[in-house]
């Protein structure tokens, strides 16, 4: 493993990588186990939800609630536009704060960079590695779906399982490649993780709270949140607009990113 | 033959804060040179410039012909550097570490590794969290040495090795030497760099104050000496050599300072019984404040 800072990468983070896995994985699992019973006294729910505010519906995804209870929505409102987003974006938030910032506030930058590796590989190899794991995780809440999806009679289409947990996967690197490029273009650790871990929070309230405060209808249009929410993957399919969207910024983060780190002074 | 090290009128300003102004000099290929000057004079600074780790305000470096900007990649791939104070991934071994950076540099280093860690008697197979620092800091010279480099960079490398280590380390100083590949070493300790130097800057407040040969240095340098006998003696007897600045008497004992050779001293003292010698050397403030002086009524 220890042949690249792509590698070493990995290595160094295969623990919290088993229990990130892990984490989500179980909460997958045990909103998919919770499923039959919720549909099968959905009359008791519906009622629930329609007690509920607006507002704290759309936290769970989707403020219809016949849409919260059919298969994916349910599960959306637990993991793919929830919880379960949130917690991959912390991840990839952990990483992307690591893969820079974090390498110059324990002073280790100078090892890498006196070996004839250029800043720019150092910033491509990282963001590949944060890419991987949040990738590798995404895949274990998709294969967990999968293999639960026709013990619960849930019926949805495996192609759509995977679609939307590559929007997941893709929501999350947006944040986590927000913090690499903070942390390229400051090498602080502090304000990196401040500010992509706030700017998280903050897209997920202004998303959710959108349903109530009509101005914030406009900002929620640019939250990641509100793409993965709109076109609903794992209901629908694929949301090429959203990809593409997602894709995009994550590209133009990085570049900034490269841009940014082999024009300044390294904490070493 | 390019010089190992070109520095042309390098200046770097940490925002208003001065790092280091208006640096001029030349390494040249083969040599072991010094770069002396207490703490935060600079040196750091210099070497992070250098590689290309920070980038001059004005003023440029080259490194073996190579341009320390635009051809950084290609200049880490012939040096050798040892960080001030290492900062290492804690939770790998030194063997980890070692192959990790060996691997960056395209090369499979296993045998120099395990040559180098036995000359300076380091166990490759524990963790560097669990290390001393002086483990740390050979593990730290053998990642400099460890693709034979042709220039090493060496900020303060004695740093807490002990007197058996740090002889090793000499001996692998004059090796590279004799292979003719070239040293710079930075240093706050004087002695250190009279011993193994050839030639030396002194760096002070960012600014260069002197470049010289070892010898020359030596000649100049101010140098303390306190001789405790067991009966009085007049200073005087210290003031006729030529070479003694001052003497200061306290009870027995005299503080002598001088330039050039101890001899003189010692052997007038040995006219006397002496009961003890304590000798002030590696104060590098206080060595060269004769120096520091001239260079600032030299400047005027």
């Amino acid at each position: 493993m220890l042949r690249s800072a792509y590698g070493e990468t990995i290595w160094s983070r295969r623990n919290s990588l088993l229990l990130y896995a892990i984490g989500l994985g179980l909460l997958v699992a045990i909103t998919i186990g919770v499923y039959p019973t919720v549909r099968q006294d959905s009359a008791t729910f519906t009622q629930l939800l329609e007690s509920m505010p607006q507002g704290m519906m759309s936290f769970l995804g989707s403020s219809d609630v016949a849409e919260l209870l059919s298969p994916s929505g349910f599960i959306n409102s637990r993991v793919n536009a929830s919880i379960g987003a949130v917690v991959l974006a912390v991840f990839a938030i952990s990483l992307g704060t690591a893969a820079i910032a974090g390498e110059e506030d324990r002073r280790t930058m100078d090892l890498i960079l006196a070996t004839p590796t250029p800043r720019r590989r150092v910033v491509v190899e990282r963001f590949a590695a944060m890419a991987t794991l949040v990738g590798i995780v995404a895949a274990v809440i998709a294969v967990v779906m999968a293999v639960a999806n026709p013990i619960a009679n849930l019926e949805i289409s495996i192609l759509h399982i995977v679609a939307s947990n590559f929007e997941l996967a893709l929501l999350a690197l947006v944040f986590g490649t927000l913090a690499l490029t903070i942390g390229a273009l400051t090498g602080r650790r502090g304000p990196t993780i401040g500010v992509a871990a706030g700017l998280t929070v903050a897209t997920f309230f202004i998303n959710g709270l959108a349903q109530l405060v009509s101005w914030l209808q406009g900002p929620q249009k640019l939250t990641p949140f509100y793409w993965l929410q709109r076109s609903d993957p794992l209901g629908n399919g694929l949301s090429i607009e959203d990809t593409l969207i997602m894709l995009a910024v994550i590209g133009v983060l990085l570049a900034v990113a490269v841009w940014g780190f082999e024009r300044r002074d390294i904490s070493v | 033959m390019p010089p190992a090290i070109t520095l042309n009128n390098l200046t770097k300003y940490y925002g208003p804060t001065l790092g280091v102004e208006e640096l001029s000099l030349e390494v040249n290929e083969g040599e072991i040179f010094g770069f002396l000057g207490p703490n935060g004079a600079g040196k750091s600074t210099t070497i992070s410039t250098i590689l290309d780790f920070i980038r001059p305000t004005s003023g440029r470096a080259s490194v073996l012909g190579l341009d320390s900007r635009r051809d950084s990649v290609a200049i880490h791939r012939q040096v050798g550097y040892l960080a001030g104070e290492p900062a290492m991934y804690d939770r790998m071994t030194g063997r980890e570490l070692l192959g990790y950076l060996a691997s960056l540099r395209g090369i499979d280093a296993t045998a120099e590794i395990a040559a180098l860690a036995d000359r300076l008697d380091l166990d490759l197979d524990r963790r560097i969290r669990s290390y001393s620092s002086g483990n740390r800091q050979k593990v730290g010279l053998v990642q400099a040495f460890m693709h034979r480099p042709r220039l090493l960079i060496l900020d303060e490398p004695t740093n807490g090795l002990d007197p058996i280590v740090q002889h090793e380390f000499y001996a692998m100083l004059e090796e590279v030497k004799a292979d003719g590949r070239t040293v710079f070493l930075s240093s706050h300790i004087l002695p250190e760099v009279e011993r193994i130097a050839d030639r030396a800057a002194i760096i002070r407040k960012g600014r260069l104050m002197v470049v010289a040969e070892i010898e020359q240095l030596k000649q100049r340098a101010q140098r303390r000496i306190s001789l405790t006998f067991a009966e009085p003696v007049h200073p005087a007897v210290f003031l006729s050599i030529e070479s003694v600045q001052t003497v200061e008497q306290v009870d027995r004992s005299l503080i002598v300072t001088f330039t050039g050779s101890v001899d003189p001293v010692i052997k007038t003292a040995s006219r006397h019984e002496v009961e003890t010698v304590v000798s002030h050397e590696g104060d590098l403030e206080s060595a060269f404040l004769a120096y520091y002086r001239e260079g600032g009524s030299d400047a005027a």
